[in-house]
């Protein structure tokens, strides 16, 4: 499975995730939400049963004496009461006959509709409250019940927690594939080191059968090349041995390139100054690019030193330059400029040229990824290999303008400062 | 963020979200008063409302440790845990009662957000017949408001001696 798709497929598996945790979060909440009118149902409904068997009572017998041993768990308390606020019948049958404090009651003798609240007594409980009118040979009374809410609590209070616990596994869930999709993708890390640790020891091989087999005799030939070209003067001959020349000097900077790719230099010590290898390389590259037709901007910080080994920083910089030259045949403005951001120093090379393929864009910095008909494949492939040894790193893209950006972040020195 | 991060960010919501759950049930989200476990105001809390007198026998002698003193009393079908008052209040009673005595309670009966039915005493029997009284008629509980042995000055219903339990 290529990178992209499965980085399609953690997107996907991610929106996936978010819609069933949604679809899970609405469910806990309207579940909890419907626990509320259940709850007050079951309280309205016991109200509504004790008030008629109270009614019943009261009805049978005036002296409302049966009332005084009627009892159920349910109910905390009741009253009767008459327009004016007095007890005509209490639970607790020392209340009998004083006028209650409130006029909650009111809402019966209003025709108001029944009337249900809350309330807190004050042994710190929360019952619920309703005011019922009580129909009595003669006259109405109004019937205070309060319940006992516990039962009904605990609905809700079970619908919470349910709610609650639901949404813990969820965030649970999450953040163990979270985790999951975290190790996955250090695997897959480990993996592309894996397989770019065996191709740079294969490429070791290589570049030692290389340094032996092929450059040896390329520096004899390249020697009998020179001799000749000094010797004929004859012109197509002359034509001919230029050729060979060229070509042996292609083939001398492969060479030389692959053995910088696959040496294993591991860290690079020492500190380099920006500004004067850049001048350098620029210097080395001054007359191929008057040729082509390209100019030069150097801008930002002055004086930044890097942590990087001089020379390998030098074919940093030149093989960049390169790069970008030979990426604008029709002339063109090269671009360099360096800053500082967190304690990097930051260079970037925009050329003026075609940009990178996109296709290839993500491979650019592979060996042998190259759509230049005569080059290597290797300048930036060795681009990275040093920068990462300088605990740095390198990324490539297309400017919206048109044209390609190389940035390169290495770590600063302070002036002064040695490693 | 490290693995230990998370766990602590989900523990953390955890008791965020759960806490709250355990503790609290009502309507309109639950309530707050966050007294003890029952929810209820064992010190000072009384509603004459909920005033009833209960007859039963002892199923638990209070704890040595409990604060307030508590007596579990069965009435045959229900049981009820009858707060007697402040563990400094009745440090020097000797509270005498054995399981299985037939106690008689008055008080305000309340129903705890832990389920279980409490009745806050105004005064409880004692094995000997007298009377161990806590609060007056209005529910003001002899611990309010002063040292031990103050008169209330409010009603004097603090009853002792005279062929009662007194102090």
């Amino acid at each position: 499975m290529s990178a992209m798709q499965q980085s399609r497929l953690q997107i996907s598996l991610i929106v996936a995730g978010l819609v069933v945790t949604a679809l899970l979060v609405w469910f806990a909440f309207s579940s909890y939400r419907s626990a509320l009118p259940v709850a007050q149902v079951l309280q309205r409904g016991t109200a509504l049963a004790l008030g008629q068997a109270i009614e019943g009572l009261a009805s049978r017998d005036p002296s409302f004496k049966t009332l005084a041993v009627f009892r159920t768990r349910e109910l905390a308390f009741f009253v009767l009461l008459d327009r004016n606020g007095t007890i005509r019948f209490h639970s607790n049958p020392d209340l009998i006959g004083e006028q209650v404090g409130d006029d909650r009651y009111r809402s019966v003798f209003e025709q108001a509709g029944p009337q249900e609240q809350r309330v807190r007594l004050r042994t710190g409980e929360l019952v619920y409250e309703t005011h019922l009118p009580l129909h009595l040979p003669g006259e109405t009374l109004a019937l205070r019940l309060a319940l006992h809410s516990w039962q009904a609590d605990q609905i809700i209070q079970r619908a919470r927690t349910g709610m609650a616990l639901l949404l813990i596994l969820t965030a649970a869930a999450w953040v163990l594939g979270l985790l999951a999709l975290r190790l996955v993708r250090r695997d897959a890390l480990q993996r592309v080191a894996l397989v770019r640790s065996e191709q740079l020891a294969r490429l070791g091989e290589l570049g030692a059968v290389l340094a032996h087999e092929v450059r040896t005799p390329l520096a004899g030939i390249k020697g009998f090349a020179q001799l000749l070209a000094e010797r004929t003067g004859d012109q197509r001959s002359r034509q001919c041995t230029d050729a060979i020349l060229r070509e042996i000097v292609r083939l001398e900077g492969l060479v030389n390139d692959l053995l910088l790719y696959a040496r294993p230099d591991g860290p690079l010590p020492g500190v380099v100054d920006v500004d004067a290898s850049l001048e350098e390389a620029w210097q080395l590259l001054s007359g191929e690019a008057a040729a082509a037709g390209i100019s030069f901007e150097l801008t930002g910080e002055r004086g930044l030193t890097a942590a990087c080994s001089a020379e390998r920083f030098g074919q940093l910089v030149r093989n960049l330059l390169t790069n970008a030259l030979q990426s604008m045949a029709e002339g063109g403005v090269l671009q360099v400029s360096s800053a500082v951001s967190n304690d990097a120093v930051v260079l970037c090379v925009a050329d003026s040229g075609p940009g990178f393929v996109q296709d290839l864009l993500p491979r650019v910095f592979e060996p042998f990824v190259t759509t230049k008909v005569s080059g290597g494949g290797l300048g930036l492939a060795v681009c990275r290999r040093i920068v990462e040894d300088c605990n740095g790193s390198i990324t490539a893209q297309n400017r919206p303008s048109g044209g390609a950006l190389v940035t390169v972040r290495l770590p600063r020195v302070q002036s002064g400062e040695r490693l | 963020m490290c693995c230990k991060c998370w766990c602590l960010i989900l523990l953390a919501g955890t008791l965020t979200v759960l806490a709250p759950a355990q503790s609290q049930a009502g309507w309109l989200f639950g309530d707050s008063t966050g007294v003890g476990r029952s929810g209820l105001n064992l010190d000072h809390g009384y509603d004459r409302n909920t005033v009833v007198t209960v007859t039963g026998r002892v199923a638990a002698v209070p704890a040595a440790s409990s604060d307030p003193l508590t007596v579990e009393l069965s009435d045959g079908t229900d049981n009820l845990v009858v707060v007697l008052g402040p563990r400094w209040y009745l440090q020097d009673d000797t509270l005498e009662w054995q399981a299985g005595d037939l106690v008689t309670v008055r008080g305000s009966r309340a129903q705890g957000m832990d389920g279980r039915s409490y009745l806050l005493a105004q005064w409880i029997s004692t094995p000997g017949g007298g009377q161990l009284v806590l609060r007056n008629d209005a529910g003001r509980p002899g611990w309010s408001g002063g040292r031990r042995g103050e008169r209330q000055g409010m009603g004097g219903s603090m009853q002792r001696g005279s062929g009662r339990k007194g102090r």
